[in-house]
């Protein structure tokens, strides 16, 4: 199958592994004040903290399990990186999905991964691209595209807004995403994944959690 | 700043149980890269059969462009150090220059670190690097508590590159690095100017006395509490502080 496609496929939001759900913390950011005039430099924050760490983690993850080993030191890697328990679940969730999808569509890209009780979705994400053939650059801008698409198409249901202006905040963002996938591609061993950490997404991430007036889970 | 012209001053402190049960056996040295160089004194301030009391005094000024402040702590199986401080630190203006501040530390098996530290303050034109690496053997404890004060009042953040890494039995608890300046203080802390945490490593503490609020149980065991806030007392967590202390007896 032709690689490019398949980034496709995979970034596609109507592809069902619940995308729908995540708002990338900024339903939870714009409820503590943070405008729409903000979300520009609220996806660079993301980009260069958690989601940094998210593509790290899939893009040694697919290196891993690439070369046949098992994606657990991966995993684990991921998880001391990412100390609120609400980006954990919601990014656990996120890769229960992804692996109900691709045990349907490809069920041999499963098999590093058995054995891991709830894999990060980097890490599932990482474990699929590598069966797929995807590139490491092109799996890392998959999850930094995703991560700013996911931002702008929630504030799209937030706040009121014209779609072209969401548009051209991601068009805007996307050098950072090649920026980010320069950072990580040439990643291969679990020690080396970035762990800049972001404190305020994780306090807004917590309190999100909690919150019974939420239109994203997380 | 070429690393030739760091003053390097070293602090190690090793602890160790007596095996005949008398008072536990308190090691410490400096090592100072020339005379002048300002360092941490450990001062031992109590020292019985359970524990030792170590505080650690700053002699010269702190810290200043070149600076290099090493601090290595092993705490033997079955022993306890406790480390205090009795004063804040700031690192000043280093006017293009660097200073960092390295800590080391190992835990051993049935071993108890705690280590309250005072407030580190990053002047504005402060450019400095701290990094802290603790490595703990199986059913060690460590507790921390440590607050971060971006600029003094009424000035702009300095330079912060702070970097964790925490290990229990050689697999990863937390691994963080928050790359912290004017520019990204607005993004990664909310705009605030003080983080305060207590990291709880090796143990946990007993619901319902945990603090819930601030509090991030990691995933592999143990806690951190993490709060902040546009002034330092906003950001506090003395209470969590106590709590984290009774836990570890």
């Amino acid at each position: 199958m032709h690689h490019e496609l398949l980034v496709m496929l995979l970034a596609d939001s109507r592809l069902p592994v619940a995308g729908h759900t995540q708002s990338g913390t900024v339903e939870a950011a714009l409820a503590h004040g943070l405008t729409t005039h903000d979300v520009p430099a609220y996806l660079q924050t993301r980009l260069r903290s958690v989601t940094l760490v998210e593509a790290g983690t899939a893009v040694v993850a697919r290196h891993v399990t690439r070369a046949g080993g098992r994606p657990d030191d991966v995993d684990r890697a991921w998880a001391a990186r990412t100390p609120s328990p609400a980006l954990r679940q919601a990014s656990r969730g996120q890769g229960r999905a992804l692996k109900h999808l691709a045990g349907k569509l490809w069920p041999e890209a499963l098999v590093p991964l058995v054995g891991l009780a709830a894999p990060s979705r980097a890490t599932v994400l990482g474990t699929v691209a590598g069966h797929l053939g995807l590139g490491p650059g092109s799996l890392a801008r998959l999850i930094g595209y995703d991560d700013v698409q996911t931002v702008c198409s929630a504030v799209l249901k937030l706040a009121p807004l014209d779609p072209a202006v969401a548009s051209g905040w991601v068009a805007a963002a996307l050098p950072e995403v090649a920026a980010l996938a320069d950072q990580v591609a040439d990643l291969t061993v679990p020690d080396r994944i970035p762990a800049v950490g972001c404190p305020q997404i994780e306090v807004w991430a917590e309190a999100h959690a909690v919150t019974s007036r939420r239109l994203f889970r997380a | 700043m070429l690393t030739s012209t760091e003053r390097v001053g070293r602090t190690r402190i090793r602890v160790a149980a007596d095996p005949d049960g008398g008072r536990c056996q308190v090691r410490t040295a400096t090592t100072a890269s020339d005379p002048t160089v300002a360092m941490l004194r450990p001062v031992v301030v109590h020292h019985d059969a359970a524990a030792a009391r170590v505080s650690l005094v700053p002699e010269g000024a702190l810290l200043l462009a070149g600076d290099a402040i090493e601090i290595d702590i092993a705490v033997d199986r079955g022993a306890r150090l406790d480390l205090v401080e009795p004063g804040g630190t700031v690192a000043f203006d280093m006017r293009g220059a660097r200073a960092r501040w390295d800590v080391r530390i190992r835990v051993g098996a049935g071993a108890v670190l705690t280590w309250a530290g005072e407030p580190f303050v990053v002047a504005q034109g402060a450019d400095v690097s701290r990094r802290l690496e603790a490595r703990l053997d199986a059913g060690a404890t460590l507790a921390l508590s440590e607050t971060l004060v971006l600029g003094r009042h009424g000035e702009r953040a300095g330079r912060l590159r702070q970097s964790t890494v925490v290990t229990v039995a050689g697999l990863p608890l937390l691994v963080e690095d928050l790359p912290l300046d004017v520019t990204t203080v607005p993004g990664l802390l909310g705009g605030n100017r003080g983080l305060s945490s207590v990291l709880l490593a090796g143990q946990e503490v007993a619901e319902p006395s945990a603090p819930a609020s601030h509090r991030y149980d990691l995933d592999a065991g143990g806690h951190l509490w993490r709060r902040m806030g546009a002034e330092v007392h906003e950001s506090t967590l003395a209470d969590v502080w106590g709590t984290v202390r009774q836990t570890v007896g």
